[in-house]
């Protein structure tokens, strides 16, 4: 470079910067940004504690500066874009491409001098992660590490700054491309898409991990890749460095970002990039084309009458949205054309649950694609703002607007054109959203379109918020008057001042806008109970919007600019007759609205914000917990009168418990946990008591009885509950009683005897936080106290009678006794035959009942919504298949009838077994296993898990008792599931059980013993368990159970614990697998398995000798990630498969045999009958092997 | 209906400053009746300031300006409907073609009904002679057609204020001189104030013209009977361009300019100079620069007794 160019460039590059620091919107970003990372800073600190991980790990410093990274892209897209496409906007281009400086320099200045502008304002990310735990209270617990310069240095060099330079890069080609600085904003928002789409989609939806971390412009999915797999002790020490698939991105995406700037380069140089801008631009005047000039025309003008009344206004606001939707109609493009094909292509696959299709119903689609992709919702949101400001700005950067504003036309046709012509641009997003669903539930084959409920909700209730935020925004850039600053209010005010709100506690609905509770659907109870309250908010909330868009219409500029004095002088003018009157209308809706609103939120209801139930629940614990120890009668028989009434979303109950002393000394004192969610009345007892304490507001009431409780003495208790919701609170609604599908969660409700520990608060920095002792989550495996708790799990004989509204039907549990018909109300009368637990529910709704007897005289019953069919049989099915066989493994069926019920659930698709009763949200009806490509009902198997929770020994609350639920109602299943369905259907179950394993994951973990975490819960213990099965037999693992179960069968302390059912498996394994034992279920094992080849020989006796090369390693793995080799010498599965035939995926099992085999490489050598064509060690993936694919080989060939 | 009715615009003791400090307009009073109106003074007169007064887009700081019975400042709204202006400098949407934009601002004009405004939109395109590219998008157009494009907008609704700003700048000659026509037949019916710092502009065109300096109105005339005023007091001589300074120092000279390598000099005097000086018959650019240098007009007393 000669020393004339360098000098050139870098004066370019100093002016870029000069101009670009001195604009004041650069600087309010930074100001932004500090804001939300102390925010931000707040979560990642609280996440961290609870994984016993230094908040400043050096990978939670990488995580924060990308995210943050990605907020930046806005600043980035402003200044980018501004460089891009200055000259052009100022019409000083035809001097700069006419002055002697090349176009590499030219191009290369602005970009560079743009890039380090960038980089200087995003110094702001390392200042704040060092600044932030200063100010941050929340670290006072010691959750930062030492400070690692090095780690921060990775962070900005292997990923802020790269991803600045993409992010930079893409933004000022396209913005230079397309001679506008729309094109850096598009720019963005695809980086952004991407990044979400990269983690969310190709990797959590599709599992292609590998991919998603090379594709993802920020390098977010290997961060995310490494916080899955390192252990604690990694992520206190390592440093992020290229792994994960990192710099394959980095060179990759620079190589994308050099690649757009070199192309911009060359279209430049070429001359190729247009004079002419679209988005609205002028065409620079030097290239004009048309010259025909004749004599001057000799035409009379007529005359017309120009009309000014409200036709005419009418006639101008169409005029005027018109001609908005000519400036939204091109970015409308933009954006809605990938959504319409994302949902399109994508949008059968994300009506999938767990994999499995559902029925595409329109609540379905609405809810699947409402819950859809966050950068969708995001991209309507940044299309708003973005043309928002364009709008606004139309006639100024046309520079025509000295010819509209004198124009005899008033403000508010203009402003609400320019609304109107935005809102028509979001009625055609959701229009596209309702086309978009019909045309995929029509590919499904699925014809039954509510078109009514599209228009409730995808075309009504959820075109409010953005047609309001349009209004807001449109009446921000008035306001503000400046184009970039605009923007910036915008979405400081809207994003800014929520996440502001919520740092410093402020969260109600009436003062944040983010906080107002949204609707849901349900094909049960509609839109009850959300739409009342979310339509009071939304009016409030709109009332506001009104309130500044008539302000702001007051501070319209017409013609030119002028000062903020002059501009509010100007305002005040304006403020007479029907504008004052505008202003006053809306401002009295805001009190009006605002005032109902805050009456129902505070007044009729008691505001909590968040941080009141966990003030609650330690509050409780430091009050009471000293008569946790406290001896006290217990419940064994509850009589309940349960008035519902659904139209009124209120209950009462009333009811008598029986208590019993069963301890060995007198009681005096009866403690009584009252409910926190409903209203309790008066209690009164059986003999004379006396409340000494009622706290209903930490919900505990002392009574002292006058003549002490003997032992083996009962007491009567008295008590009624009453909920009677009156207008809405500011927290979404209860789902408790609603006009249809009420469904009532007893020990929310009703009063329980004793100290409840389950209402402590059991995360640790939660405990922290309010002062309580340090305790694990779940207490201790060995906690010997806990092993005895007996709240929770009294035996209860209940007889409920329930009263609802006619033509609904109340369930509780037990038998149907008796109904009848009173006051034109249904009443039903229940009782329970053997004793069941505390955790039952009561429901009422407009039902179908599915009833039948078994074989064994249970009485299984499916009650569900009368549209719900589609999988009665199969669930019927399953129930009756279970109930048979399980009763032949674990013992009888205690009870006489067993019933799945439906509940609404909030769009929700889980199921809870109680004893007797399990209840299902609504989305389980949906679910379409007929459709399944895999080929597997997993209907059919769920309902036999949760049958088989019927069956399991009553856990005490410690540690693994997850293994003795969870993990015991799928191992039962897979008997069933081989019984009914075979033993390759078994096999596809396994395959879906296995997709969970594909999620990277640490490998430092507890051992099974002591597992609560759910994926340990749901898939690592019950494929230990099947590998038991395999290993010793489905016959001897049964009897473990079957005795685990017998041996607590009272339902008296202690209660079961992981510990007791390792001694019957001990007892029921021979010492050959004891060891297996250890390994499965007492260390956290992983077996590395793995075959190297295999080679077939015929021999001349007949059949195949294979001889496999086969290398084994077994580890352990603690808590903390730290790896113990285990000395191997166990039994493990050899297979070998011949050919596929007849499209089956493998061939027969020629050979299937358990061998030694110890740590290292070995060879294995075995006969078969026919030739085989694979081969491998543990090739039903038995043990715990991370990486099952390397276990079969294909065999090579007879030599 | 005012088509037709002719009233007078006043403009009373007008001021304005700037933030910057700038006096634009310094108490400007001025009464223009029907027919086109020139305003004439150099670049930063304050012209264009007054223009956008008139234009209803920018307030005086004092002042008042009436139009008939009309008061301009307190009801813009209203004279927004009889006003139209040609901005000296504007936009317009590149993409949109002249038709559809002049369509756009017709409505915005208060021109509701389909058909007269197909019938005005397509009059005016034919008047500007913009009527055979009036499918074709504005973003091609020279500076010509734009200015042509932004009169068809001002002319739309038959106003009865016309205020052009400096609408000859940057055209053609032989553009200027069909702009120039085009107005002085739309001045036959309305007020036309249009600014200029081109002499030939109103020379050939306004019956009434203001001469403006630095926020100031030196000379408020009818051009023919300034020039009449003028008659026998201006001077010509033809010098070496070496010999200006002596010149100027001896005489009132008004104006000079180069000729075949020598210079013209314009002296303003009661009696003839002195020996070289033939008498000339002076013209609008000699108002004009008479009255620039103190030597007719407003500034007369000042510098004549300076």
């Amino acid at each position: 470079m000669t020393s004339i160019l360098r000098a050139q460039w870098l004066a370019i590059v100093g002016f870029e910067m000069a101009i670009q620091v001195r604009r004041r919107s650069t600087w309010l970003f930074v100001v932004v940004f500090l804001l939300l990372l102390l925010g931000q800073t707040n979560g990642q600190v609280i996440d961290a504690q609870d994984q016993g991980v230094f908040f400043n790990a050096p990978l939670f410093l990488a995580d924060s500066s990308v995210m943050m990274g990605l907020i930046a892209l806005l600043v980035m897209a402003a200044i980018a874009g501004d460089a891009a496409t200055r000259d052009v906007q100022t019409r000083l281009e035809p001097i700069m491409l006419a002055s002697p400086i090349g176009r590499a320099v030219y191009l290369g200045g602005r970009f560079v001098g743009a890039f380090l502008t960038i980089a200087l304002v995003l110094l702001a990310i390392p200042a704040a992660l060092l600044v932030a735990p200063l100010l941050n209270p929340a670290l006072a617990g010691g959750a930062a590490g030492p400070v690692s310069i090095t780690a921060h240095l990775h962070a900005w060099f292997i990923l802020v700054l790269p991803n600045a330079f993409i992010a930079t890069a893409i933004g000022f080609s396209l913005a230079f491309l397309m001679r506008h600085p729309i094109g850096s904003y598009l720019g963005a928002g695809l980086v952004f898409s991407a990044v979400l789409l990269c983690t969310q989609f190709i990797g959590g939806v599709m599992g292609q991990w590998e991919l998603a971390a090379l594709l993802n412009p920020a390098g977010e999915t290997s961060l995310r890749l490494m916080a899955n797999t390192w252990s604690p002790t990694d992520l206190n020490t390592r440093l992020v460095g290229l792994g994960g698939g990192l710099l394959w991105n980095r060179l990759f995406w620079l190589g994308i970002g050099s690649g757009a700037l070199l192309f911009t380069h060359a279209r430049f140089r070429q001359g190729k990039v247009a004079t002419t801008a679209r988005w609205g631009l002028r065409r620079a005047e030097w290239g004009a084309r048309i010259t025909p000039d004749a004599p001057l025309a000799e035409v009379s003008i007529p005359t017309v009458v120009p009309q000014f009344g409200a036709t005419a206004r009418i006639h101008q606001t169409v005029a005027v949205t018109r001609d908005s939707l000519r400036e939204v109609a091109g970015g409308w493009l933009w954006v809605a054309v990938p959504i319409a094909a994302f949902f399109l292509l994508l949008g059968p696959e994300m009506l999938h649950v767990r994999g499995t299709p559902t029925l595409p119903t329109t609540a379905r689609v609405i809810e699947g694609f409402g819950n859809a992709p966050p950068p969708l919702i995001i991209a309507l949101f940044v299309f708003i703002i973005l043309f928002a400001g364009e709008l606004i700005w139309r006639e100024r950067d046309a520079r025509m607007h000295v010819l509209v504003d004198a124009a005899p036309v008033p403000i508010w046709p203009r402003f609400a054109g320019k609304v109107l012509g935005l809102w028509i641009a979001i009625v055609a997003f959701q229009v596209l959203r309702v086309l978009t669903g019909i045309v995929i539930q029509a590919r499904l084959g699925w014809y039954d379109f509510d078109i009514l409920l599209y228009l409730r909700t995808v075309l009504g209730l959820d075109l409010i918020a953005p047609m309001m935020f349009a209004l807001f925004a449109i009446s921000v850039h008035v306001l503000v008057h400046q184009k970039h600053v605009g923007h910036l209010v915008v979405l400081t005010v809207t994003l800014g001042g929520g996440l502001l709100a919520q740092l410093i506690g402020v969260e109600h609905p009436l003062l944040v806008p983010l906080a107002m509770p949204g609707w849901r659907f349900s094909p049960i109870s509609g839109l009850d109970p959300h739409l009342g309250p979310f339509l009071w908010f939304r009016a409030y909330w709109t009332a506001w919007a009104l309130l500044i868009a008539v302000v702001a219409g007051l501070f319209w500029m017409r013609g030119a600019d002028s000062t903020l004095r002059a501009r509010a002088t100007l305002a005040r003018q304006r403020l007479t007759g029907w504008t004052a009157m505008s202003v006053a209308g809306a401002a009295t809706l805001v009190m009006l609205v605002g005032g109902i609103a805050f009456y129902n939120t505070n007044m009729l209801n008691a505001y909590e914000s968040s941080a009141a139930a966990p003030r609650r629940q330690a509050e409780y614990e430091r009050r009471y917990a000293r008569f946790g120890g406290a001896t006290q009668p217990q419940l064994t028989a509850t009589t309940l009168d349960v008035e519902m009434y659904p139209d009124g979303h209120g209950a009462t109950v009333r009811g008598v418990h029986h208590l019993v002393n069963r301890s060995s000394h007198a009681i005096d004192t009866v403690h009584v946990a009252v409910s926190w969610d409903v209203t309790t009345s008066a209690i009164a007892f059986g003999r004379s008591a006396r409340a000494t304490t009622i706290d209903d507001d930490l919900g505990h009431r002392v009574y002292v009885l006058a003549d002490p409780l003997q032992p083996g003495d009962s007491l009567r208790m008295m008590w009624e509950v009453q909920h009677a919701p009156r207008g809405f609170s500011a927290r979404p609604a209860s789902q408790t009683v609603l006009r249809n599908g009420s469904f009532i969660e007893t020990h929310n409700w009703i009063p329980t005897v004793g100290y409840q520990r389950w209402r402590e608060l059991s995360s640790a920095t939660d405990r922290r936080t309010h002062a309580l002792p340090a305790r694990p989550a779940t207490p201790s495996l060995t906690d010997t106290a806990a092993q005895r708790d007996p709240t929770g799990k009294e035996r209860i004989r209940l007889e409920a009678t329930v009263g609802t509204a006619a033509g609904q039907t109340a369930v509780a549990p037990g038998e149907l006794r008796r109904t009848w018909t009173r006051d034109g109300r249904n009443y039903f009368h229940y009782v329970t035959d053997e004793p069941i637990g505390p955790g039952y529910a009561i429901f009422s709704a407009v039902y179908e009942v599915r009833r039948k007897r078994t074989a064994a005289g249970v009485t299984i019953e499916v009650v569900h919504h009368p549209a719900h069919g589609a999988n009665v049989d199969r669930m019927m099915h399953g129930i009756e298949a279970s109930l048979d066989q399980y009763a032949q493994r674990f013992g009888p069926y205690p009870q006489s009838e067993l019933r799945f019920v439906e509940y609404p659930g909030d769009g929700g698709s889980g199921l809870h077994a109680a004893n007797g009763v399990v209840w299902y949200q609504a989305g389980f009806s949906l679910f379409d296993p007929g459709n399944d490509p895999r080929n597997f009902d997993l209907v059919f198997a769920v309902v036999a898990h949760e049958v088989a929770h019927q069956f399991q020994p009553l856990p005490a609350r410690v540690e693994g008792s997850a293994l003795l639920s969870e993990s015991f109602a799928w191992y039962a299943a897979m008997g069933v599931i081989e019984q009914v369905h075979g033993a390759d259907h078994l096999e596809r179950f396994l395959d879906f059980m296995r997709e969970d394993f594909l999620d990277p994951r640490a490998r430092a973990d507890v051992p099974l013993l002591r597992a609560s975490e759910s994926f340990v819960a749901y898939r690592k213990g019950p494929f230990a368990m099947h590998a038991l099965r395999q290993y010793v037999g489905q016959a001897e693992v049964d009897r473990a159970w079957r005795r685990l179960r017998e041996h607590h069968a009272t339902g008296e302390p202690p209660f079961a614990t992981s510990l007791d059912l390792m001694r019957e498996f001990r007892a029921v394994t021979p010492d050959s697998l004891q060891y297996l034992l250890g390994d499965l279920f007492e260390r956290n094992t992983f077996w590395e398995l793995q075959a190297h080849g295999a080679r077939s020989m015929p021999l001349h006796a007949g059949g195949w000798q294979v001889t496999l090369d086969v290398e084994a390693r077994k580890v352990a793995v603690d808590t903390a990630g730290v790896e113990t080799a285990i000395p191997m010498n166990d039994l493990v599965e050899i297979g070998a498969y011949g050919v596929a035939k007849g499209g089956a995926a493998t061939g027969n099992t020629l050979h299937r045999a358990m061998h030694r085999v110890r740590t290292g490489r070995q060879v294995i050598t075995f006969i078969v009958a026919e030739e085989p064509v694979r081969a491998g060690i543990d090739p039903r993936r038995l043990l715990v092997d991370v990486t099952p694919s390397d276990n079969v080989v294909e065999v090579s060939g007879g030599r | 209906m005012q088509v037709g009715f002719v009233m007078e615009l006043t403009i009373r003791d007008v001021s304005v400053t700037y933030p910057n400090g700038v006096h634009a307009l310094k108490g400007v009073s001025l009464r223009i009746p029907a027919g086109m109106y020139g305003l004439l003074g150099p670049n930063g007169a304050g012209k264009s300031t007054l223009m956008r007064i008139l234009a209803t887009l920018q307030p005086p700081d004092s002042g008042s300006v009436h139009l008939g019975g009309l008061d301009v400042l307190g009801r813009p709204d209203e004279l927004r409907r009889t006003l139209g202006y040609l901005p000296q400098e504007f936009g317009v949407y590149p993409q949109l073609s002249a038709e559809k934009l002049l369509d756009h601002f017709a409505i915005l004009k208060g021109i509701i009904a389909r058909g007269p405004r197909k019938e005005m939109v397509d009059a005016l395109l034919r008047q500007v002679n913009l009527w055979d590219v009036r499918k074709q998008r504005l973003g091609g157009f020279s500076g010509g057609m734009r200015q042509r494009f932004g009169v068809a907008v001002a002319l739309l609704g038959n106003p009865t204020l016309l205020v052009v700003d400096e609408p000859t700048a940057g055209l053609d000659p032989a553009e200027r001189v069909r702009f120039l026509n085009l107005l002085s037949e739309v001045g036959d019916s309305s007020v036309v104030v249009l600014s200029t710092h081109i002499v030939e502009d109103v020379s050939e065109l306004c019956t009434r013209m203001a001469i403006i300096d630095r926020g100031e109105i030196l000379l408020e005339a009818e051009p023919l009977r300034a020039i009449d005023e003028l008659r026998g007091r201006i001077w010509r001589r033809v010098i070496d361009r070496g010999a200006l300074a002596d010149i100027e120092r001896d005489h009132a000279v008004i104006s000079s300019k180069r000729l075949a390598g020598r210079a013209v000099v314009h002296v303003h005097g009661e009696a003839s100079p002195g020996a070289g000086f033939d008498p000339v018959e002076p013209d609008l650019e000699d108002v004009y620069f008479s009255t620039m240098t103190g030597r007719y007009g407003a500034r007369r007393g000042s510098l004549a007794h300076g």
